[in-house]
């Protein structure tokens, strides 16, 4: 099997190749990833605010996106 | 139908793809993931998607945020429209240096969601009635 390796980096969950290379659609490809990237992101979910009374300032003004014009 | 992203969380997790908007300049970022948090009071953005909008920030002005352990730490916020789900929410938003952000009940509050967990898919459904 001859292989080619092109070097990419994951960028929002999503793996992107460095450069102009460009595969084509439904390419089979391995992705290899250095023992020193492999670690996990540390995540941190469901923040609260420590003052819930500042959640008012989070209030959000909701627009249909069809009655954008001129936004 | 959006699906739940299994790459990055496990169990599988329900994510969203948003987009963020300068509301002066039109600048705008496709494509953001957001895991679809009931649990997060507020939303917040990765930073480094809200960064490619040129938004000023006033580091003088950051909320104090409480993780499920009792940790604290702080954040940034931002001025600017998120679009989702073909409405624009309009308003002030945390920053988080992680890679995939928050939607927050400041933003799922406004929609009826469907998380079929089984089928690993999402979807926004019609409002339930309130039984009697």
């Amino acid at each position: 099997m001859k292989v080619s390796t092109y070097e990419g980096f994951v960028e929002g969950g999503q793996v992107r190749l460095a450069g102009d290379v460009r595969l084509p659609e439904r390419a089979k490809v391995y992705v290899v990833v250095p023992e020193e990237e492999a670690r996990l992101v540390p995540y941190v979910a469901s923040p609260r605010l420590r003052h819930p009374e500042q959640a008012a300032d989070f209030d959000k003004r909701v627009i249909e996106e069809d009655n954008d014009a001129g936004l | 139908m959006p699906a739940y992203e299994v790459g990055l969380f496990n169990p599988p997790a329900p994510l969203a793809r948003v987009s963020l908007r300068n509301r002066l300049s039109g600048r705008i970022v496709h494509d953001v993931p957001m895991l679809i948090d009931s649990g997060a009071d507020v939303t917040l953005l990765p930073r480094a998607s809200v960064d490619g909008l040129d938004i000023a920030t006033d580091p003088n002005i950051r909320y104090e945020l409480m993780a499920f352990d009792g940790t604290t730490s702080t954040a940034q916020a931002a001025e600017l429209d998120l679009i989702f789900q073909k409405r624009i929410f309009r308003g002030r938003f945390l920053l988080t240096h992680q890679e995939v952000g928050f939607l927050g009940r400041d933003v799922i509050n406004h929609l009826s969601l469907l998380l079929d967990g089984p089928g690993l898919l999402w979807q926004e459904t019609q409002r339930l009635e309130k039984e009697e």
